[in-house]
């Protein structure tokens, strides 16, 4: 096979690993949109029905509420603080009260609304900053190691 | 995910295991145990800037799937042999994956698709939180400085044998 009919296939066969890669990007990417975002209802303990989304959200813990801590706390989400409300019938790991995490975050799992979320489970990550702190230097140790074998050029990467 | 020290540990031991000798493999293998993190981590710019809701197509790249071509994709940026870059990614973002299979989440119904897009049922055996990664980042250090110590013992026989 010549040089320039080579060259034509390696294109060719990378054109046919690029069109299903980008295609099940666009696929999960409406999956993700359609299947996460079902509106699903539950009930207060009132007997009022609500709707939200089921999501699991994590930030830094914001506070416990002012007026009456035993109801829930406020979660950092990003640079939102979203009002957590432990979800009575269904809500079960901190029946009486809750501890806010050490050096680290939580995650909450529960119906999302536009203006809180009602708990059905929490998750402290205590230490987790300590772990994204080892973590970075692990990512600069792996960083290190990488340019130690290769070397950028207009090309892409060759041996250093 | 488990934290990024258990992941790196994982591909020092694979490196440790597999006798190849083609340079710049092994720092492929580190850069597969974390290939699967670092596209999803730009995500964490939204806990200062607000990201468009497209971009949690990002969480995709934990798709066995997805990574296959991927990684197809960006192995000729690399001017060496073809298919030992392959490999050599492929093994370092299986541990990577293999590893997060491991971690127990909140939403049950939470996990890694392993059979996308014949199936959209996310796999995970929940034998332990993402803080909890020191239970096997122990026993993993152990088995890295094991194998470190066995390599570095047959060495020595070796070079011992051949002097008698």
């Amino acid at each position: 096979m010549s040089k320039n009919k080579k060259s034509v296939w390696k294109y060719f066969i990378y054109f046919l690993i690029l069109i299903p890669f980008i295609f099940s990007l666009f696929h999960y990417g409406l999956y993700f949109g359609d299947k996460e975002k079902t509106l699903e209802h539950f009930y207060l303990k009132d007997g009022s029905e609500e709707f939200g989304y089921k999501r699991t959200v994590m930030g830094a813990y914001a506070g416990e509420f002012e007026s009456d801590p035993k109801t829930g706390f406020y979660l950092l989400h990003n640079t939102k603080k979203i009002p957590v409300f432990y979800l009575e019938n269904y809500f079960v790991d901190y029946p009486n009260s809750y501890t806010p995490p050490k050096y680290g975050e939580v995650a909450v799992y529960g119906y999302k609304t536009n203006e809180a979320i009602y708990a059905l489970s929490i998750h402290n990550y205590n230490y987790n900053y300590v772990l994204y702190f080892i973590s970075f230097f692990a990512g600069l140790f792996i960083l290190a190691f990488f340019f130690r074998e290769w070397k950028i050029t207009w090309r892409g990467f060759e041996n250093a | 995910m488990p934290d990024w020290l258990t992941h790196l540990i994982i591909g020092l031991v694979l490196i440790e295991l597999i006798p190849l000798k083609k340079k710049g493999w092994k720092s492929l293998i580190l850069l597969g145990t974390l290939l699967p993190d670092i596209l999803t981590k730009l995500l964490l710019v939204e806990k200062w800037i607000p990201l468009p809701e497209s971009l949690s197509v990002l969480t995709a790249f934990h798709i066995p799937l997805i990574l296959a071509l991927f990684i197809f994709l960006i192995a000729p940026l690399f001017k060496s042999n073809y298919r030992i870059v392959i490999l050599a990614l492929g093994l370092g973002t299986a541990s990577h994956l293999l590893s997060d299979l491991m971690l127990h989440h909140l939403d049950p119904a939470s996990g890694i698709m392993l059979f996308y897009p014949f199936s959209f049922v996310r796999f995970s055996f929940g034998w332990f939180w993402p803080e909890q990664s020191y239970l096997i980042l122990i026993p993993l250090l152990m088995v890295y400085l094991g194998t470190i110590l066995v390599k570095k013992f047959v060495k020595e026989e070796a070079v011992w044998s051949k002097i008698d």
